[in-house]
């Protein structure tokens, strides 16, 4: 007989393997980011302008820019596109974030040459035909309707409109009033600046047989290009921030109350990261956190809470995260609190350090384990200028961090007066 | 293609092995044939509650995902009308706790009255957070009894009815884990930087020992073919109508079951199909419009569901998505139309391969079907569909008699 009640023994891995992306660039300049590994045909494209809301002169530019280049171009119509594309099996996104926007296409490697030619025909000659925006405009504020129904929605974007304030690039949100002042003229003219190939990185992930170097350079490479430099539309240290503690958005009928709370931090590049990184995992980033601990496993308010760093390329910060039984919202906000506390007044047992360490050691091994996964991984590190030791130093920093370093970076960073947003009702 | 290892231990858990050296992780994915459709139905939602459980300690281990987490790993499950699925990932030194944990909860569970508790609460909470705290939330809780009469696939997994979570005893706690919870029941996979051998060696030394239990029969009553059209409306505060429209067709493991999932891409996958281009693009009915099918072992729904723009009523949306179907079965689709919904099917089983979990999840839900090896013959069976195929599945399924149709009204939209 087997003794269960005895753990069988473990290791903490002591290394791990990033593949490691091969940047190149185009005979015009244009850098060509390779990741040629995998096991599956199949391939992403993906190209990234530096175009995001950071960037827009007027809240919107950047989304219906991204999302307009797939509506038509000078030979084909929307439903050309669409059903060229998906006729290679190709799947496209296109998004726009709070840096960048971009125009991705997931797709069977034996079609590369297709996807190749139609994708820099879409990028060079995309037409912005108005009707296809009206059309996109009402899908759009059809959809922002239905999230205004939803707490999370109204808690997250509160949240962020009050840390930024409300006309900052990173405190804006996609509203009905700012789709109505959308129009073909200034969509195609933001896209002509930004969303256009000498502003942007090509990166390809997945497994190809072929020369795909050449086979983007014969396309890619060919017109003339010159770096630009895109200015952000504003010159922003926050503008405006909620100076209240407390935003309330009443909901009467909600059965639940979304909770949003935090402040903003710093990037990924300061030397404090690492260990806040570490913190927010104890506190709220995982399965086993004290917040999930707490106020789901101990007290049942919740099916779930959560505490995230949220990292853009100027500015970064902490939130917490949850939907709670409405009764218990305020109460639920007071245990934030004392977990808060605690984590500034006691140092965290050798036993949770340890668990969380490996845990985070193990997780990113996980994090690591397919081709488009190393290339996010990479873009993390390009777009915020700075190179393969940022992982090296991560994984180092697992290792190594102590509790002292923990409640040290909680004194200096956590407190008690985050700002704070409910959806629903305190009581 | 996903090469596998396969074995059956002693007790009847069948055990799949795929090796993938690329990487230093290992996946453990341990599938309970059990579903909501095996739920009695005034105990419904019980399959989720437990799947809750399952992670409140066991006989030998008091915390399930400390353990985990101090060698690095992680884990989740989920529980569907067919099936509970539970899953590791972790660095491929530590696989044996992988075994020592999952084999310790399939030995036994704690069965701890407070944990019970806990859970029936945070239930209640998923339960109002997904169904009712949402706009349309509740759609789906009122579609399933609609479409379906008599088969449990008539409740969701959450449950009809939060009562039923609330109102479960610890008895019927323990009778359901000894009836289905048993090595007999179950599917594991083990992938990723593994050997067979040493899995062999793994599961003979931690699930073997564990006893079969009583084989599970089920006597799930097939649902009788629909004979009329079905309808119901609902009210709600939400910002526009939409319309929900549920087809039966076949299940999982039927002969035609690409053949429906194809046609039902053709329909209203993504933006190239005929939902999207005709009631979306052109006439502009639909702010959102799509369908898809449930998947499931027994036989499922194909459902074609939307959000209509304002100054169109439900009538007249509804009459619009029949136009369309009845234009299907008439003009067929295109041999280029049809190549066009398998080159996307085929990409999406491609892309579905490229994480270690989801080959050894894959691998699980073709042995619950019956045969491991259906994973690699998917993409023969979907290029093998013709157009006639289609044309006969679409005069049968696309029918007003066979269709259960949920008009859900806004009460403030015109």
């Amino acid at each position: 007989m087997i003794d269960r009640t005895i753990a069988p023994a473990y290791i903490v891995p002591d290394t791990y393997v990033l593949p490691k992306v091969n940047t190149l660039y185009l005979d015009n300049g244009i850098p060509l980011h390779l990741l040629l590994t995998g096991h599956q045909q199949v391939l992403r494209i993906e190209f990234i302008f530096r175009a995001g809301s950071w960037y827009e002169p007027q809240n919107g530019l950047s989304f219906f820019s991204a999302k307009m280049l797939a509506e038509g171009t000078t030979q084909y119509s929307s439903k050309d596109i669409q059903e060229l594309f998906s006729f290679y099996g190709a799947f496209i996104e296109l998004t726009s974030g709070h840096d960048n926007a971009s125009f991705t296409v997931y797709f069977l490697s034996k079609y590369l040459k297709e996807i190749l030619q139609l994708t820099h025909h879409i990028l060079t000659c995309a037409s912005f035909p108005d009707e296809e925006l009206q059309n996109l405009k009402t899908i759009h504020s059809e959809q922002i309707k239905v999230n205004l129904e939803k707490n999370a929605y109204l808690a997250s974007t509160a949240f962020r409109e009050g840390l930024f304030g409300k006309n900052h690039p990173y405190g804006t949100h996609l509203s009905l009033e700012a789709i109505e002042q959308i129009s073909s003229g200034n969509v195609s003219e933001y896209a002509r600046q930004f969303l256009c190939l000498r502003n942007g990185d090509i990166f390809i992930t997945g497994y190809c047989r072929e020369n795909v170097y050449e086979e983007v350079n014969k396309l890619f490479g060919k017109n003339s290009s010159s770096n630009i430099h895109p200015k952000p539309s504003v010159n922003a240290e926050s503008i405006h921030p909620d100076r209240s503690k407390r935003k309330l958005i009443l909901r009467e009928k909600s059965l639940q109350s979304s909770i949003r709370m935090g402040k903003q931090l710093f990037t990924i590049a300061h030397k404090d990261y690492f260990k806040m990184v570490f913190l927010n995992e104890i506190l709220g980033g995982y399965f086993g956190s004290r917040l999930m601990q707490n106020i789901r496993e101990d007290k049942g308010y919740t099916y779930g809470i959560h505490s995230s760093l949220q990292m853009m390329q100027h500015a970064g910060y902490m939130v917490i995260g949850t939907d709670v039984k409405r009764e218990y919202t305020l109460h639920t906000i007071e245990e934030i609190y004392k977990e808060i506390h605690r984590l500034k007044t006691e140092p965290v047992s050798d036993s949770e350090l340890q668990t969380v360490r490996n845990y985070m050691i193990g997780t990113f091994l996980s994090s690591l384990s397919t081709p488009f996964a190393a290339m996010d991984k990479f873009k993390t590190i390009y777009y915020n200028s700075l190179d393969y030791s940022f992982y090296d130093d991560y994984f180092k920093s697992l290792k190594q961090i102590t509790s002292e370093d923990l409640m040290d970076v909680a004194n200096r960073y956590l407190s008690d007066d985050f700002y704070e947003v409910i959806a629903g009702g305190e009581t | 293609m996903i090469p596998f290892e396969h074995f059956i231990l002693k007790n009847g858990l069948e055990v799949y092995v795929h090796e993938d050296h690329s990487n230093s992780i290992a996946v453990l994915n341990l599938l309970y044939r059990v579903g909501s459709r095996d739920e009695d139905p005034d105990k419904t939602g019980f399959a989720h509650l437990f799947e809750h459980l399952m992670f409140g300690g066991s006989k030998h281990i008091p915390n399930y995902d400390l353990e985990l987490q101090r060698v690095g790993g992680e884990n989740n499950a989920f529980t569907s009308p067919d099936i509970t699925n539970y899953y590791i990932t972790l660095p491929s030194a530590n696989l044996e706790t992988a075994f020592w944990l999952e084999s310790d909860r399939m030995l036994s569970l704690s069965f701890d009255p407070q944990v019970l508790h806990i859970q029936q609460n945070v239930v209640v909470e998923e339960y109002k957070q997904r169904y009712l705290n949402q706009p349309y939330g509740d759609a789906w809780l009122r579609l399933r009894p609609l479409a379906y009469t008599v088969h449990p696939y008539r409740w969701p997994t959450i449950g009809k009815d939060i009562s039923h979570i609330e109102h479960a005893t610890m008895d019927d706690v323990k009778n359901f884990f000894y009836t289905y919870y048993i090595p007999n029941n179950a599917i594991l996979v083990v992938a990723g930087n593994v050997h067979t051998k040493q899995v062999v060696h793994l599961a003979e030394k931690w699930f073997e020992p564990i006893p079969p239990g009583r084989h599970v029969v089920r006597n799930i009553p097939a649902e009788p073919p629909q004979i009329h059209p079905r309808k119901q409306e609902a009210v709600g505060d939400v910002p526009a109508h939409a319309i929900f429209k549920a087809y039966h067709m076949c299940g999982r493991t039927h002969a035609r079951y690409n053949a429906t999932e194809l046609m039902c891409d053709l329909l209203g996958r993504g933006k190239s199909s005929r939902l999207y281009q005709s009631l979306v693009k052109e006439k502009k009915i639909f702010s959102s419009l799509h369908a898809y099918t449930t998947s499931s072992v027994d036989p499922g729904l194909l459902v074609i569901e939307g959000k209509l723009n304002k100054g169109y009523t439900l009538e007249q949306a509804d009459a619009e998505i029949q136009a369309l179907t009845q234009n299907l079965i008439k003009e067929g689709p295109s041999q280029k139309e049809l190549q066009r919904a398998k080159n996307q099917s085929i990409s999406t089983l491609e892309f579905g391969e490229v994480e270690i979990l989801e080959r050894a999840m894959a691998i699980a839900f073709a042995a619950n079907l019956g045969d491991a090896n259906l994973v690699n013959l998917e993409t023969n069976k979907i290029e093998s569909v013709n157009v006639d195929d289609i044309n006969s599945l679409s005069a049968e399924i696309l029918r007003e008699d066979n269709c259960s149709t949920l008009y859900y009204r806004s009460a403030t939209s015109t």
